[in-house]
């Protein structure tokens, strides 16, 4: 059993972002590069992560209930007609967290166990949305 | 304008080497198109050379690679460029050049880019040749093949607007751009100029309603447009009365052109249905008013796809009504002239409709196959949209399949 597929993953910015809370169809916007901002307007930095294997896809699948392939068919438009660009990507959720630490405007998404065991960044960031399967 | 585009090229590759944050990806498609028709031959837009009549199998005409430079300069400011090969018998900059322009996004609803962007005319005129953005192995011929331009070489505004779940995005543009048109043994330049146009969608995430319409100035005649204007003139006022409106009519000179589009993307499920309807006239009597449309289902499972797509184009050439009553007067001098004009009315006027069923099938995230079997009917004389050797006016009805396997790639 792929138990990627049950963990809840957490959203997470820095902890002086001015947004507490973010919905669903917020999230979609900023991660599919329809409106990259924050509910303040502020601009945003949105994260991937290559690692731990499972998080991406399952991240996707649940934003937008898409494999990898067809979000990377609807980024190819975008991205290719010059309208905005797909979300940096990162080796891990550590490198995620470290990256959201050291800029107000990145978010990103880990594991939501990731951050249990990360208490010391978890100082410096927030959940704003988990989402479940 | 080249110049500036140039210079844009030229400050990517710098900015490439100092910026901070420099990407660069790409994307291409490998294909094959086979029919079974002797008389027409398969292209994806009446740019596309006429001349591919010995090989059974054409591994061109639906295959591309493309290269994207995507540059964060300081902040608001980026660069974008973007270099295309799909098949150019001769590439230059200035037809391998896609995509060349400087943003300022100062807030994250606006933006504005200046340089060369995609032309924005339908639905999907921006990405048509990047095969791993839809399920198709081809947008459909019906509504883009007569559509040469691909470049706008100018400004565009964009506004986005999130409000009770929906977003609004209006975009406005203007500019010039310039294309070739392939004709029987002949490639010429058919530039506009005074482009100006508007896009509004309307969205959420599982829909979008697309609304589309640009006007253009074509700038001058193509092919042999000329001497048959000049010989015309020849044709004494007795005989001919209307003989200067009708030649003011023909010429494509300073002529406007209007582009129109409504288009509906609605996800249901597994299902995904796509529809667009599309209208194209001009103040030239060359161009006629084409009307065109398709709608497609399309089924999602896992990483393949399934659709099917039906595509219609009909368009109504116009007809030179005083012919009989020239040539009653001037049978032997003005019988080419007529027959010329006739051909110049038939250059822009396809009519006929495409079933196309198909699969793609996502082997990897950024790898797909996809197979897509067409049956096309055209009508008499109907046939400009494809690769045709010999006179429009005498071009047959025709019903055969056509066949295309390709491979579509990022990286």
């Amino acid at each position: 059993m792929n138990t990627a597929v049950a963990k809840p993953i957490s959203i997470v910015v820095h902890a002086d972002n001015a947004t507490d809370s973010l919905s669903k169809k917020q999230l979609i916007d900023l991660y599919m590069g329809r409106y990259v901002a924050f509910p303040d307007n502020q601009s945003a930095q949105p994260l991937d992560t290559l690692t731990p294997e499972g998080l991406k896809s399952t991240f996707y699948k649940r934003l937008v209930n898409m494999p990898l392939s067809r979000v990377n068919a609807y980024w190819s438009r975008v991205r290719f007609t010059g309208r905005a660009t797909p979300p940096e990507t990162y080796a891990d959720e550590q490198m995620v967290l470290n990256f959201i630490a050291e800029n107000p405007n990145a978010i990103g998404y880990v594991f939501s166990d990731a951050l249990t065991k990360q208490q010391k960044q978890k100082q410096k960031v927030k959940v704003i949305l988990e989402l479940y399967e | 304008m080249l110049r500036f585009l140039y210079a844009l090229l030229c400050l990517s590759s710098f900015f490439g080497i100092c910026a901070e944050r420099a990407t660069i990806s790409g994307f291409g498609n490998i294909g094959a198109v086979h029919s079974n028709s002797d008389t027409y031959r398969f292209r994806t837009d009446i740019s596309r050379d006429n001349d591919n009549f010995e090989d059974s199998l054409d591994f061109s005409a639906i295959s591309s690679l493309g290269i994207q430079a995507d540059i964060s300069l300081f902040r608001d400011f980026d660069l974008v460029t973007q270099l295309i090969y799909r098949g150019q018998k001769k590439v230059t900059l200035d037809n391998a050049l896609s995509l060349a322009f400087l943003r300022y996004k100062p807030a994250p609803d606006w933006e504005l880019r200046v340089g060369r962007t995609q032309l924005d005319l339908y639905l999907l005129t921006e990405y048509r040749d990047i095969g791993f953005a839809y399920p198709w192995a081809k947008v459909p011929t019906e509504v883009y093949a007569l559509l040469p331009y691909r470049n706008l070489d100018g400004a565009d505004f964009t506004y986005f607007k999130s409000h009770n779940d929906l977003d609004y995005r209006i975009k406005l543009f203007g500019g010039q751009s310039s294309s070739h048109i392939a004709l029987d043994n002949e490639n010429v330049e058919l530039k506009i100029d005074d482009v100006l146009g508007v896009s509004f969608e309307l969205s959420q995430f599982d829909w979008t309603l697309s609304l589309k319409h640009t006007q253009a100035r074509t700038k001058n005649n193509i092919s042999t447009m000329a001497s048959i204007i000049g010989g015309l003139q020849q044709i004494p006022d007795v005989i001919w009365p209307d003989k200067a409106a009708f030649i003011n009519d023909f010429s494509l000179i300073n002529k406007k052109a209007y582009f129109s589009s409504a288009g509906l993307k609605y996800n249901l499920g597994p299902l995904t249905f796509l529809t667009e309807f599309a209208h194209l006239h001009s103040d030239s009597s060359v161009v006629s008013a084409v009307s065109s449309g398709y709608i497609s289902t399309t089924y999602n499972f896992d990483k393949g796809q399934l659709f099917y797509t039906f595509a219609i184009v009909e368009s109504d050439p116009s007809e030179f009504n005083d012919a009989v009553n020239i040539q009653r007067f001037l049978p032997n001098q003005v019988e080419e002239i007529i027959l010329a004009v006739n051909e110049s009315f038939r250059v822009f006027s396809p009519n006929q409709q495409t079933h196309s069923l198909g699969v793609r099938y996502d082997v990897k995230d950024n790898i797909a196959l996809k197979l897509q079997i067409d049956h096309t009917n055209i009508e008499a004389q109907g046939g400009a949209l494809w690769s045709y050797q010999g006179m429009n006016t005498l071009a047959p009805k025709e019903s055969f399949t056509t066949l295309f396997f390709s491979v579509s790639f990022t990286f």
